[in-house]
């Protein structure tokens, strides 16, 4: 099971003098169980590409393929993909209304047609994997949160829906240093004890470096990479190309490589980096 | 998307015509006189003036007439409506009749006539707002206020109020299909159901709207205040009036146009 | 300059009095790039307001220092002191047009029109945004709306400019942009930056950085001093870079291979060790 694409295109204004391909020939693979990175600069078409999956958009041309399912705006099929397909959307705290953090987190579950029962499950579920005590929390008003705690139940209402599939757009995004990383490894350990594919879109490179073990770059409405999120930071010029940074591993990595210091370290993720230069901090020590 | 796109396409045409470089104010006064002279006249042949005018004043503006089309399209339905009632309920001589349906020589005219008047109402007031940017507008709504301020009516606060507000409806526009998008991808189902479902089914979007917007009525009024904004404090203004020959043509021939719907409805 | 002397501030809620800011003492030379970092709600926000001329504080003084020869000591004001620049582009924009919201200000500050128009279009320049001039802010972008918006405080001819998280909506391209232009102005005009941030990048350009702990400063110091102290570090949300973590790992070894910041000056160290 898995999302493809195949060949997508999305014009916005189609036919008007302003028509303006969004997406261009979008062909993609997002393997059950990844967590797969989406980046590109502003205007890539990231969210574009992302309101595709869950069919708030209809590509104009080709075909969006979630678990053998062909997205259209037939009801049914609509119905199918968004029992599958979860996003959080960027700031989703934006979008609370409810008095409880509860009605809050049960507001996607009472749509999709959950038993008593089922919410009251959920829920609890949902808040234990974002890391918030329901008994304290849920019978608080979502408006009195900390922006960390915010976050993390507007995480929770989408996850408490028990999608296959979770987009995030820039979940990180406005926290405290503290939060992000508790926010991500709250996600890791969701794809692993879940088994739901995470998808993140972020212009956070570190964030990608560290997390995501594959990435798809956008640059122009099409993809101009597809892979292992290393194979990718370690074309410096493509990176470049793509209007993207270096993560500060990958960059320390190059400066060292650069100025022909015989500390040598592998250009990889933050934790691997440092290791690695331990490592080699204690060869050179000892010769 | 596809609200705010509609919204600000419908409004302004930016242009560098004469009609657009003349005084606000003037094509204010003016638009109000062409409108009094459209409800004075009482036979079609009466609007000939006004049309004479509004034709010069399109062709000088260089604003495609599609543009003008567009501004019609939200009025259609009430347009063949009305029409529709004069046409066939208007009683008097009949020139065609088919089973129950019969069409009388005055509903005919009587239908012309609205027809015409709905059509020149809304290509006036669509002529001023392409022409005018929104703030020229409401600078010329405060003028036009002026007098009142001396009974206390704050003119100047009145106008950028209605600046304001008009700065803020395409970005509110896009904060209300963002929460659509997010509430729908949970599996909201808006506008659909029964009347109490659906109204239901807003209170999702609403409130997020409303937070959001009272946040942002606090952000601002600290940039205001930032940018030395005091209420009642006196400002100068950015855009100046200088008075055009255009602005003096526009008058006289609001003047003219408007004196000819009037003698003619009197004396014709 | 700038001088906070003293400076308390307390807000009254329901459950009492709150204390944001306790007793802080701050001088801003003119000129001058400065930061201010700290964790959510520790009153950074509130000290900002303050050092703009927006709030008043409880206790203590914000004076602006000036003059040559005989010192001017007077209150700050709001906007022709002190810009104020900060997080929402969208909620800062007043007017429906690019060019009337940069003379906004300008109309509070009643100038006659000939010196308006001046304004507007040096202002237009100096941002590089001429070609937007007829634009309403919603068809701009993150950056561009927040560069207007800077544009609508420059014109007002201010000698401090607060950027109170004000590139912290923008993706990495556009906070670039509006950094590199924050600081031309302050390179060109000579107009001093406080910058209240969380960014990495924006502390490593100040000269001076300030951490704000539960409404105290904590410290008031260089960047480098500050990244060597992760004590500060952590209790100003900031992270250690990844450069500085690695010389302190080589600084098990090397006693004195010197605190780096960037990749860069890590891999030049590295190279002169060995």
């Amino acid at each position: 099971m898995s999302i493809d694409l195949k060949n997508v295109d999305y014009v916005y204004d189609s036919g008007e003098p302003f028509e303006y391909f969004a997406l261009r020939g979008i062909s993609l693979h997002i393997d059950d169980g990844a967590f797969v990175g989406i980046v590109g600069r502003t205007g890539s078409g990231k969210s574009t590409l992302v309101e595709h999956l869950n069919g708030l958009l209809f590509s104009t041309r080709g075909d969006v393929i979630v678990d053998d399912e062909i997205v259209s705006n037939q009801r049914a099929v609509l119905a199918k993909v968004r029992r599958r397909v979860g996003i959080v959307f960027q700031y989703p705290e934006d979008q609370f209304f409810a008095e409880t953090i509860f009605e809050e987190i049960a507001f996607g579950c009472r749509n999709y047609g959950f038993s008593k029962e089922q919410v009251d499950e959920s829920v609890h579920k949902a808040m234990s994997i974002v890391g918030l005590d329901p008994e304290r929390f849920l019978p608080l008003s979502p408006f009195q949160l900390s922006g960390g705690e915010q976050r993390r139940v507007a995480i929770a209402s989408v996850i408490a829906m028990g999608q296959k599939y979770i987009v995030l757009d820039e979940p990180t995004a406005g926290l405290d240093s503290g939060s992000k990383l508790a926010v991500l490894a709250e996600l890791e350990s969701l794809r692993q004890t879940a088994n739901v594919t995470v998808i993140l879109v972020s212009h956070n490179m570190d964030e990608v470096a560290e997390f995501c073990k594959q990435v798809i770059v956008l640059d122009e409405g099409t993809v101009a990479f597809q892979g292992s999120t290393d194979a990718f930071f370690r074309d410096a010029d493509l990176v470049d190309r793509t209007g993207l940074e270096l993560p500060e591993s990958y960059r320390l990595a190059r400066a060292l490589k650069d100025c022909g210091s015989t500390l040598t370290v592998n250009e990889c993720s933050t934790g691997r980096m440092l290791d690695s230069l331990r490592l080699c901090v204690s060869e050179q020590g000892g010769a | 998307m596809a609200l705010s796109r509609s919204f600000v396409l419908g409004q302004h045409y930016p242009g560098t015509s004469a009609v657009h470089q003349s005084g606000a104010l003037v094509k204010l006064v003016s638009t109000i006189a062409l409108m009094i002279g459209v409800f004075v006249a009482t036979k079609t042949v009466q609007y000939i003036p006004i049309v004479l005018l509004l034709a010069v004043g399109i062709g000088v503006s260089r604003i495609p007439l599609r543009f003008f089309a567009r501004g019609l399209k939200p009025i259609l339905f009430l347009i063949v409506l009305t029409v529709v009632v004069q046409v066939f309920f208007t009683p008097g001589t009949v020139i065609w009749q088919f089973w129950f349906v019969r069409i009388t020589r005055e509903g005919l005219g009587l239908a012309g006539f609205i027809l015409c008047r709905l059509v020149l109402l809304t290509l006036v007031s669509v002529l001023l707002t392409a022409s005018t940017s929104p703030i020229e507008l409401t600078d010329a709504v405060s003028d036009l206020l002026k007098p009142l301020s001396h009974i206390g009516v704050p003119s100047a606060e009145i106008a950028l109020v209605m600046s304001i507000a008009m700065r803020f409806v395409p970005t509110i526009l896009e904060e209300t299909e963002r929460i659509i998008r997010a509430q729908v991808s949970r599996g909201a189902r808006i506008g659909e159901g029964s009347l109490v479902v659906r109204m239901k089914s807003f209170i999702p979007i609403l409130i997020p709207l409303f937070v959001s917007s009272f946040r942002r009525a606090d952000d601002l009024a600290v940039a205001m205040e930032a940018r030395g904004f005091r209420v009642g404090s006196p400002r100068t203004r950015y855009h100046a009036r200088h008075f055009q020959s255009f602005d003096a043509f526009i008058l006289l021939g609001t003047a003219a146009a408007l004196s000819g719907v009037i003698l003619w409805r009197l004396f014709l | 300059m700038i001088r906070l002397d003293k400076v308390s501030y307390q807000i009254e809620t329901s459950a009492g009095a709150v204390q944001v800011l306790r007793d802080i003492d701050l001088e801003l030379p003119d000129g001058s790039i400065s930061a201010i970092v700290g964790p959510n709600g520790s009153g950074k926000s509130t000290l900002a307001r303050l050092v703009s001329g927006l709030l008043r504080p409880t206790s203590g003084s914000v004076h602006l220092l000036s003059g040559i020869g005989s010192l001017v000591v007077t209150d700050v004001r709001p906007g022709l002191d002190v810009g104020l620049v900060f997080q929402n582009p969208d909620n800062q924009l007043v007017a429906t047009t690019v060019e009337d919201d940069i003379a906004f200000g300008l109309e509070n500050l009643e100038l006659p029109h000939a010196e308006m128009v001046q304004r507007v279009g040096d202002a237009l320049h100096l941002l590089g945004l001429e070609q937007f001039r007829d634009y309403p802010p919603h068809r701009l972008s993150g950056g561009q709306k927040q560069k207007v918006a800077i544009a609508g405080v420059l014109a007002m001819k201010p000698s401090f400019l607060i950027l109170d998280e004000a590139t912290s909506l923008l993706d990495p391209t556009n906070r670039r942009e509006v950094m590199q232009t924050v600081l031309r102005l302050n390179h060109e005009l000579g107009i001093g930056i406080i910058m209240v941030t969380h960014l990495l990048d924006e502390v490593l350009v100040a000269s001076r950085v300030g951490v704000l702990t539960n409404g105290q400063l904590a410290a008031w110091d260089s960047p480098r001093a500050i990244f060597s102290n992760p004590v500060v570090v952590k209790e100003g949300d900031l992270v250690l870079p990844l450069s500085t973590r690695a010389s302190f790992l080589m600084q098990e070894r090397w006693t004195d291979f010197p605190l780096c910041l960037t990749p860069e000056e890590f891999a030049r160290a590295a190279c002169q060790l060995i």
